[in-house]
């Protein structure tokens, strides 16, 4: 078990990371999602020992790891730019951490081989880096993180660099070895999807500060706040009013829509408040289609993506601003141009709220 | 049409370039092996006699013997210090990082000559004049720049993150450097040395100013040599110096690669 209890670090006036704490099982899989520069690196860093926290305390597998230096803690780190050994073969960069932490000196070639194999180079383990692909590498790196079957895996943004499809499979080949091998791993990525694809649980950060934990489905169905809200999926944002709070039931107006919201789900004081709803939980209505909640617009701007349109739709009673929804069948009923009328429809409970 | 035209005058400029380049040295090479007494070109048949006359001539062969010397001084101090300097300068923010930058830039800006009778003035007051492992060491203070830079340019090549690794894959910190950041740069360092030996093994205008008559170098010698008769076998002593560049080429390719100098930078 992994745990990090309020652990901060500053570089002179800013605060890189702000008082993190975060707890993992054995065996699980962590990602920290969060924009570029929210003090990913800082945080993996300090796990691994590099730099140490201004405050706080790091404990893995029980143990506090503040008096261990990096070689004497057991954690596998994957680099952002991977920092393979470029003097040695990938056989070479595999057989290192073994050779360095005193493995009998005739199993080496056995465990690489088998590593090797589990990230599927087998024969490729005479090359040296600049002779192997981008998702080469990335496997090198990896088969060198978890040779010495460390505690602990972190992986610092190791997919960014590559292309959206290597990417994506990726992704998956990370998941599938984790899941392999059970090692437990902390991944830190500003990808969204790569956040929800690959773990058992998400963290989000923004400006160093912890923004939400949980797993994806709760970070992406219910997010803690605006940040969240908007990082994770493409959210529409409008303004809106507390109208009138009564008892199991809130009604809010949103330009001149009004709305009554289901106890359960309101939550605004009363006053000015934001309102989020997710691009993909709005319909479009066919010409006698009914939803909950219907609104008329004009289509502004219609992009096509291949397995879906985005569409941006002026709705004058919302104000001036315009909603983005997706039509996930764009070859099932044509593509809608700028200028056409339209109706959109979506349910009340989709309507998240946010003070702002 | 005009481009197959433009494309023409390039290739004939390059050939150009490269006969001005090479033909000094070709037409040494060649006037090396004429059988005769007074320096020719084109030769007027081919020998070796002037070969073999260098290897009868003592003074020559001492002189060679002190070139070497002041070569192999000037490169094992390079190494170190001009390894460590470039380490250092990349990875921090060094305190007087301009001031080194500025010396970095000297060769290019001070007159050999300069920093000769600088040279000369201290190794006066430290008794050192007249002895050959001197002029090594003043080869050595002239040229670090480019021992610096060689190393510099194998170190920026470098994942910043190569030591974190090595450390987090359980090497210590010495450890580390010696198993990753030396061999990761040893391109460089084998690059400088051989640029050292060289160009220690050439100098010249400090040389003339740090040596006496009992201490001549190869360059001295040969300068002292022209200022009288110009014999065939200076010729030879010429090809004795391409001889030592091309080793040093053919060594930097064995262990290198040529590629080096040509490839630019990789992402
Ligand atoms: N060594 C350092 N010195 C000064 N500031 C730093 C240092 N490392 C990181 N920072 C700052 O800390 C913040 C977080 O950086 P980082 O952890 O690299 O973010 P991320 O990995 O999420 O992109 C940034 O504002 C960055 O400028
Ligand atoms: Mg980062």
């Amino acid at each position: 078990m992994v745990r990090l209890i309020e652990v901060s670090r500053r570089f002179g006036a800013t605060v890189a990371v702000d008082r993190i704490s975060l707890e993992l099982a054995r065996g699980a899989f962590l990602t920290i999602l969060g924009p570029s520069g929210c003090g990913k690196t800082t945080l993996l860093r300090m796990i691994a020992g590099f730099i140490a926290p201004s405050a706080g305390e790091i404990v893995v597998h029980g143990r506090p790891v503040a008096d261990l230096p990096p070689w004497k803690r057991s954690i596998g780190m994957v680099f952002q730019r991977l920092a393979l050994f470029p003097h040695l073969t990938a056989f070479g960069n595999v057989a290192y951490p073994l050779q360095m932490r005193g493995f009998p000196r005739d199993g080496i070639a056995d465990r690489v081989a088998r590593y090797l194999r589990l990230v599927r180079l087998e024969g490729l383990g005479g090359r040296r880096p600049h002779e192997l692909s981008g998702g080469q590498q990335q496997r090198v790196a990896i088969a060198r993180a978890l040779v010495f079957e460390p505690d602990l895996l972190l992986l610092d943004e190791p997919l960014a660099a590559l292309d959206k499809k290597l990417r994506e499979d990726m992704q998956l080949e990370f998941r599938r070895i984790q899941q392999e091998l059970g090692v437990t791993t902390i991944n830190v990525t500003h990808d969204q999807r790569e956040a929800l694809v690959m773990s058992d649980r998400v963290l989000v950060m923004d400006q160093g500060r912890l923004q939400q934990a949980g797993t994806p489905e709760e970070t992406y169905a219910r997010p803690a706040n605006r940040f969240v809200a908007g990082f994770i999926g493409l959210t529409n944002f409008l303004p809106a009013e507390v109208v009138d709070r009564g008892p199991g039931a809130t009604r809010l107006r949103i330009g001149a829509l009004e709305i009554t919201l289901p106890g359960a789900t309101a939550r605004p004081a009363a006053g000015p408040i934001e309102v989020a709803l997710r691009a993909e939980r709005i319909r479009l209505l066919a010409p006698d289609e009914a939803a909950e909640i219907t609104v008329a617009g004009t289509i502004a701007a219609a992009v096509f993506e291949g397995d879906r349109v985005v569409y941006e739709v002026g709705v004058p009673a919302l104000g001036p601003q315009t909603l983005k929804l997706y039509d996930l069948d764009p070859l099932g009923h044509g593509r809608r141009r700028p200028g056409e009328p339209v109706r959109l429809g979506w349910l009340a409970r989709d309507l998240l709220t946010f003070t702002p | 049409m005009s481009r197959g035209w433009l494309l023409w005058l390039l290739v004939g400029l390059v050939v150009l370039d490269l006969a001005f380049l090479a033909l000094p040295t070709l037409v040494v090479l060649i006037a090396s092996f004429t059988p005769g007494t007074i320096i020719a070109f084109p030769p007027e048949g081919l020998s070796l006699r002037w070969y073999a006359a260098l290897l009868d001539r003592p003074d020559f062969l001492r002189a060679l013997w002190r070139s070497l010397l002041v070569g192999l001084v000037c490169t094992a101090l390079a190494v170190p210090i001009g390894t460590l300097a470039a380490l250092a300068l990349a990875r921090f923010r060094l305190r007087g990082g301009t001031a080194l930058q500025v010396y970095l830039l000297l060769p290019f800006t001070i007159p050999l000559v300069v920093s000769g009778i600088g040279l000369m003035l201290v190794f006066g007051q430290l008794g050192w004049l007249g002895r050959v492992w001197p002029v090594g060491v003043a080869a050595c203070v002239i040229n670090l720049p480019f021992m610096i830079w060689a190393v510099a340019a194998a170190v920026n090549h470098l994942d910043p993150d190569l030591e974190n690794a090595a450390q987090s894959l359980g090497a210590p910190p010495t450890h580390a450097f010696v198993t990753v950041t030396l061999p990761a740069v040893m391109p460089g360092i084998v690059t400088g040395a051989l640029v050292m030996f060289i160009l220690a093994v050439n100098e010249f205008l400090v040389s003339l100013m740090l040596v006496d008559a009992r201490t001549v170098t190869l360059p001295v010698l040969v300068y002292n040599a022209i200022r009288s008769i110009i014999t065939p076998d200076l010729a030879a002593v010429s090809a004795v110096y391409v001889g030592l560049a091309l080793v040093a080429i053919l060594l930097l390719d064995r262990l290198v690669g040529l590629d080096i100098f040509l490839r630019s930078r990789k992402s």
